[in-house]
């Protein structure tokens, strides 16, 4: 009987000290969160998509893989289109079939190096637009060996500071899109009305340049320039730093007809390929 | 935190009033005990009576008279037996009584009652007893393993590791009862054989060795709540080995061991295991025992030497070969990787100099060890025994070399082996763990009532590192050269790390115990202290790295430099300090301890003990320098000074235990046994030995990576081309713009636990006993790391709530723009202590004790531990990065410990029969099961911008709109939808995650699936018996992972598919030095597991040797 008593009380003596060993445990103390309880309060970011690619098909535009344009021909564009503020995956794709040519697949993707996967960063309420650029048969000859970009139809992106342009002026800015043209210059020459007489020039742009840094004075090529409401005929010319003053110098790409309205900014760039005899212009809105 | 303490106020308490009692005079831990009562026939206390205990192997005699109360003590017998004790007293008749064998840590009762002579005996009484679980000297918890599990439980490695485990507690990695391997005590023999430096649990770790064979062990004690407070050292467990020692007759063994790839399981489930891991190998463990009398009775040597040996081949993606038809990088550029050898050896083509980078062809890499061991047992007399023993490990391993750079100079994509990357084999290197060590002790007994233990000992580790191999590190740079794909295609050169490679640690030991036993009391003082001294060199990049695009690149850079050839990296480390071109960090230190302790006898039934201990670390700063831009800082609060040449002040830890056993019935049939107290260990010195070679005015680095910019750089085979050759400033002056110290507050304390615990063992009849044991252990004075340079979060991170900090340098002084306090310093790690955490662990055991050939063990252990700063680091700096945090990382949360293993059942079963005359066979199986890790879900990246990758804590989101996700890489197909559908379903099927939702991951809150781990040892012994003499042949099987053998699906072990389990990519908007308050919300990536697979579950199957069966053969011959 008194064996039995002690081994209870054996018993329930253990099972009291565990029970206040268990006591001196704790939880963890990790703070309360405060999550979002909505989707994000950032104003979106915007893209505007341009087929820029002289023998690219029609494209689908995708951000995150979302169709954000379909069907873009070579030499159209979209309207700016909302995306999400942050870093972003860029995409294109054939609108039917493939593309073809080197890059051997389905898709154009933005990459910002050469091995490197980071995505395209948008940043709360700015606009881009988003060119795809450079054909589909590069490798250019001249690509050395190590450099990071083997060429082949890619993205070429710039930020927009859609700023209307003041007074009686249109904003433009020019870029060169066309794989096999070296540096060209560029020179708008009002036809009408004939009180416009200002010559426009856009110097010694590189192909897929959007930036010229000489020194440490950077240009951004990005950056619309005012030039007066009119019609123009826009000249490029290969070769030489600044456009020729001599008119026996025959631009490669003369382009009548080209409007530029009061208020309303332009990009206007250079596309097709030389040895195709496919040159010509495309010009974006902007507003 | 009050509340806990109540908490434990309370146990304490209640312990107290239930188990008011007593403890036992401590055993040495090299040796054992025994004890009793003389009484007559009456139950009289017979004074004066004669106590003689032999250990009949070796003749060892022990001789003692009874005190007032008929009580004898051996306060310090040889482990082992049998032991014949005698009891004589006149007029009354002798007794004697044989005694199996006396264990460590196990003290041996032998009542004795005598009967008048003449007296017609009435009851012959022959009691066969050993040390046995239910003894009244035991009070704590702690774990035997005696020389008959060493030999016939089934090991692989052959390491006393593989038993240690057998305790109930054990946990990973040498761990026990949750706490981190880093705070055990590990002695052979007494003497101090830990790392106390740290960089491993144990010496020889970096090489896979042990520093003594299993062979020479007579018996392993894993104490973890001891009571006695002649123990110490410890926070974690004291485990102790005894060696074996020779006896009157000579025995010895021979023995080799070994396996390779053909003895390895290849199916893990209905999968074969892919052929990267199933690499060839060979392995072997030889080695001989001998032991016996030099003189009979008198003194014993005792010997072992043991080689092991794993080789395996070095290059497993050699040049021409290919996987999947895709020919590796370095066989595309076989013909630029002969130009480069070519070029390096030739002599004058365009260079004055030659260099041998060694071969690209297979080699084998070697991992040995050879440990010897000595020792001399002299029986002076029956009242001094003297012991010495000398051991010996010299170990190797041949290591790929470091994946890593150097001040941000890094090899493309790391420099080992792969289908890009073939390093030169003179690139790899050789770690050295180098261990001696010498003890000698010395047990006296004065009369009878004075008994004394003197140990002295000395040990030597040295660690080094070599070139591959063995040779001399090649005083020529490394070089990293990139393939045409971007990976690293090869290196050449010394490998970064290894030059000035060296730790050498001396541990010197002075110990002596004085007991007396004082009637009812044993009552003992003594003295415990540990001398060290150190030197650790580590000098990265010393020899310079260059790292060049391509093999082209280099060759015209060192013939014609340009600037497109230029290095694309370059990085030197040199000497800060003009006259020592190796700064070397050196210190020493030392732990003094001194006790006190009474044990005695409360009422017959409850025994207790009652010591206290103090422990007085001592650091010497001489020779420290000071930094003098440090000086003139303000840390934490503006307010913290730092000094990094003064390593903590002493202070005295007191370290009061008292222990109690009660005999419930008086028959000890039910035992409750259990006690309460504080125990002092030390840290690795590692983390103290930090501050002194991280102070910021040692070196100076010169560390450029802008190809364009180092056209003034060309290679040269100069290791020190670019080193400034005449140092401009004082010596304190720091040379480097930017750079990191360590530090320890000025009031440091080593480790203090306050540990409690219970136990009761019942015994089943049969020689099987029940027992359960309960350990709570509270930290006192824990280890915590913080850094004193991190100024406050200024913000909180969107859709979060965590802090955010600034970035690296900030134009302001204040957050949230900087988070640096000081711009210069970018970590200032000092070393601190904190009150929180704690561990308990809950244990019920069946166990039958070796009789009739049969022994066995079961045991199931449930364990929590917490604690505020993981404790696992080989640095301070990573004790400070490795741990995964929510907030600050100066305030990290209370979370599960690195060595959490929850729930644990550990068993074994062995069993021999001899038969025929001339056979005997063994069977034993040990079981583990267990969730074998626990692992933390953390961020990619660093959303808080505290500017430590990798540890940040992910918040679980409830639903889509609580994150904000993107595409992995521009490849990804993936819709955000898409994305958030995926990580919704695995967080869904994830048995952690799961119940998280809404909340942050703890650290170490995920636990890895359970594992059935069963594995056998066969061992069959054919003998023969000449006159006493029986010569064995014993062959032995051993296989780890039966289940895996059984059926290819059993036993498997399995991993985490991905911890790291979201990537953050960046802030909606940001986060820039002139953002003034948000940073807007995080955005996460959640890769999938291959292109166009979702990641879908947590874990999979490992392919590794943990889900494999393995098997090993040995033959041995014993006489």
């Amino acid at each position: 009987m008194k064996n039995q008593l002690n081994i209870i009380g054996t018993a329930a003596a253990t099972a009291v000290l565990s029970a206040v060993l268990l006591m001196g445990c704790e939880q963890t103390d990790y703070p309360t969160a405060i999550p979002a309880t909505g989707p994000s309060e950032a104003a979106a970011a915007r893209v505007l998509f341009v087929n820029a690619s002289p023998d690219a098909p029609a494209l689908n535009f995708l951000v995150e893989n979302r169709v954000l344009g379909t069907a873009i021909a070579s030499g159209q564009s979209t309207t700016y289109v909302n995306v999400p503020v942050g870093v972003v995956q860029l995409r294109a794709r054939a609108a039917t079939g493939t593309i073809g040519g080197v890059i051997g697949s389905n898709d154009i993707v933005f990459r910002a190096g050469p091995t490197n996967q980071t995505n395209f960063a948008t940043t709360s309420a700015a606009n881009y637009t988003v060119f795809v650029v450079d054909s589909l048969r590069r490798p250019a000859p001249t690509t050395p060996l190590g450099v990071t970009n083997q060429g082949g139809p890619q993205f070429l992106t710039v930020t927009d500071i859609l700023t209307a342009p003041t007074g009686d002026n249109a904003g433009v800015r020019f870029l060169h899109l066309a794989p096999d043209v070296t540096a060209v210059s560029v020179r708008l020459v009002p036809t009408s009305p004939a009180t416009v007489t200002a010559v426009a020039a856009f110097n010694n742009r590189a192909f897929r340049a959007t930036s010229v840094t000489v020194g440490t004075v950077t240009t951004n090529y990005a950056a619309f320039t005012p030039v007066p409401a009119a019609t123009y005929t826009a000249q490029v010319f290969s070769g030489t730093a600044v456009p020729p003053t001599s008119s026996t110098i025959a631009p490669v790409l003369s382009v009548s007809g080209v409007t530029l309205a009061t208020g309303k900014l332009y990009t206007i760039y250079a596309r097709g390929l030389r040895r195709n005899g496919t040159l010509g212009a495309g010009v974006v809105l902007h507003n | 935190m009050f509340k806990t303490l109540l908490r434990f106020r309370a146990a304490f308490l209640l312990l107290g009033s239930l188990l008011l009692s007593v403890m036992s005079y401590g055993q040495g831990v090299t040796t054992s005990s025994i004890n009793g009562v003389i009484t007559d026939d009456k139950g009289e206390a017979l004074p004066g009576a004669t106590v003689v205990a032999v250990h009949t192997p070796s003749g060892s005699r022990y001789g003692i008279t009874t005190n007032a109360q008929g009580r004898y003590t051996f306060p310090a017998v040889r482990i082992g037996g049998p032991y014949q004790i005698t009891v004589s007293f006149v007029g009354f008749q002798e007794q004697k009584r044989d005694i199996v064998s006396a264990e460590l840590n196990t003290p041996v009762s032998a009542n004795f009652k005598l009967l008048e002579e003449g007296k017609q005996l009435t009851e012959v009484v022959i009691t066969s007893s050993r040390g046995s679980i239910i003894d009244s000297e035991r009070n704590g918890t702690s774990t035997n393993i005696s020389r008959q599990s060493f030999e016939r439980l089934p090991t692989l490695s052959r390491s006393f590791t593989d038993f240690s485990t057998l305790t109930p507690q054990a946990g990973p990695g040498f761990s026990f009862g949750g706490r981190s391997a880093l705070y055990n005590n590990f002695s052979i023999d007494g003497s101090t054989a830990n790392n106390v430096f740290g960089l491993n649990a144990l010496p020889g770790g970096q090489a896979n060795a042990t520093p003594v064979s299993i062979d020479a062990i007579e018996q392993l004690n894993v104490s973890i709540s001891p009571f006695d407070v002649t123990q110490g050292s410890f926070t974690g467990a004291g485990v102790n080995a005894v060696t074996r020692s020779g006896t009157n007759r000579f025995e010895g063994s021979g023995y080799y061991f070994l396996r390779n790839q053909s003895f390895v399981g290849t199916k893990v489930g209905d999968v074969d295991v892919p052929a990267a891991q199933r690499q060839d190998f060979s392995f072997y463990n030889t080695g001989i025992r001998l032991g016996g009398p030099i003189i009979k009775n008198k003194l014993f040597f005792f010997v072992n030497a043991e080689q092991e040996q794993r080789s395996s081949p070095a290059v497993l993606f050699p040049v021409g070969g290919s996987l999947n038809n895709v020919a590796f990088q370095q066989t595309q550029q076989s013909a630029e990787l002969t130009q480069l050898r070519t070029f390096l050896t030739t002599p004058n083509n365009g260079k004055t100099w030659t260099f041998d980078p060694g071969t690209l062809d297979n080699f084998n890499a070697l991992n040995q060890s050879l440990k010897f061991l000595a020792k001399i047992d002299w029986n002076i007399s029956d009242q001094h025994k003297f012991t010495i023993r000398y051991n010996q490990l010299n170990s190797y391993a041949d290591i790929p070399p470091s994946n890593s750079g150097s001040n941000g100079v890094n090899p493309p994509t790391g420099r080992q082996n792969n289908v890009n990357t073939i390093p030169f084999s003179g690139t790899w290197y050789r770690i050295n763990n180098n261990l001696q060590s010498i003890i000698g002790e010395l047990n006296s007994t004065f009369g009878n009532k004075f008994a004394n233990n003197l140990q002295v000992g000395y040990t030597a580790f040295r660690d080094f590192r070599q070139a591959g191999g063995g040779a001399e590190s090649p005083n020529f740079p490394t070089v990293d050269i990139a393939g045409t794909n971007g990976n690293t295609l090869t290196s050449f050169g010394a490998e970064p790390f290894t030059p000035n490679n060296v730790l050498n640690q001396d541990v010197i030991q002075i110990n002596d115990r004085f007991d007396m036993f004082l009637g009812k009391h044993t009552v003992s003082v003594g003295t415990a202290n540990e001398i060290y001294a150190f030197e650790n060199g580590f000098t990265p990049a010393v020899r310079s790295i260059y790292t060049f695009n391509s093999v082209a690149d280099f060759i015209g850079n060192a013939t014609a430099p340009t600037t497109a050839n230029a290095p694309a990296g370059f990085t030197v480390l040199y000497s800060a300090i003009p006259g020592t071109p190796v700064p070397i960090a050196k210190f020493s230190a030392s732990q003094l301890g001194f006790y006190a302790q009474d044990a005695f006898n409360l009422t017959p039934r409850v025994r207790v003990t009652a010591g206290l201990r103090v422990d007085v670390p001592v650091f010497n700063n001489t020779g420290l320098i000071r930094n003098t831009a440090v000086d003139e800082m303000k840390f934490t609060d503006n307010t913290e000074r730092i000094d990094v040449s003064k390593l903590p002040n002493s202070n005295l830890l007191w370290s009061p235990r008292v222990g109690v056993n009660w005999d419930v019935f008086g028959d000890r049939s039910l035992q409750v046994r259990g006690g309460t107290g504080i125990f002092t260990g030390r840290v690795p010195f590692v983390w103290i030995s930090n501050q002194i070679s991280n102070n910021g005015v040692l070196f100076g680095t010169i560390a450029r990576t802008t190809q364009q910019t180092n056209a003034n750089l060309p290679f040269s085979p100069d290791p020190a081309a670019y080193v400034p050759t005449s140092l401009t400033g004082a010596v304190g002056t720091p040379l480097a713009p930017n750079f990191s110290i360590n530090a320890t507050t000025p009031d440091f304390k080593f480790p203090q636990v306050w540990r409690t615990s219970i136990g009761v063992d019942k015994s089943l009849g049969n020689g099987w006993v029940a027992t359960f044991d309960g350990i709570y252990t509270k930290d006192v004075n824990a280890v915590f790391i913080r850094d004193a340079n991190l100024a406050n979060a200024g913000v909180v991170l969107g859709g979060d709530g965590r802090p955010v900090f600034g970035g690296a340098a900030g134009t302001a002084a204040v957050p949230p723009f900087d988070r640096r306090v000081n711009d210069r310093i970018v970590q200032a790690l000092v070393l601190d202590n904190t009150n929180r955490g704690y561990a308990l662990s809950l244990t019920a055991q069946v166990q039958k004790r070796f009789a009739r050939g049969f022994e066995g063990s079961l045991a199931y252990t449930y364990t929590e531990s917490k604690d505020i700063n993981a404790q696992g680091a080989s640095t301070a700096g990573t004790l400070f990065t490795g741990q995964s945090i929510v907030g600050s990382p100066n305030s990290p949360n209370l979370a599960n410990a690195n060595n959490l293993v929850p729930h644990r059942v550990v068993g074994y079963v062995q069993y021999r029969k001899e038969y025929l005359k001339n056979f005997a066979t063994t069977l034993a199986l040990t079981y583990t099961g267990q969730n074998v890790f626990n692992f933390s879900y953390s961020y990619i990246g660093s959303p808080n911008s505290d500017g430590i990758n990798g540890n940040d804590l992910i918040y679980v989101p409830r639903n889509q709109n609580e994150i904000l996700l993107t595409t992995t890489n521009a490849q990804d197909g993936r819709t955000t939808q898409q994305i958030w559908e995926q990580l919704n379903a695995y967080i869904e099927q994830d048995p952690y995650l799961s119940t998280r939702r809404g909340q942050y991951a703890e650290r170490n809150g995920a636990y890895a699936p359970w594992q059935n781990l069963l594995n056998l040892r066969v061992l069959q012994d054919i003998y023969i018996s000449v006159g006493e003499r029986r010569h064995t042949l014993q062959l032995s099987a051993d296989m780890v992972n039966v289940l895996n053998f059984i059926d290819p699906s059993l036993g498997l072990a399995q991993t985490t598919n991905r911890t790291a389990l979201l990537n953050f990519v960046g802030y909606e908007t940001p986060y820039t030095a002139t953002t003034t308050s948000n940073t807007g919300r995080p955005i996460y990536s959640f890769a999938e597991a291959a292109p166009g697979q979702a990641l879908t579950s947590t874990f999979v199957n490992n392919f590794n040797l943990a889900s494999r069966w393995q098997l090993q053969l040995g033959a041995r011959y014993i006489f």
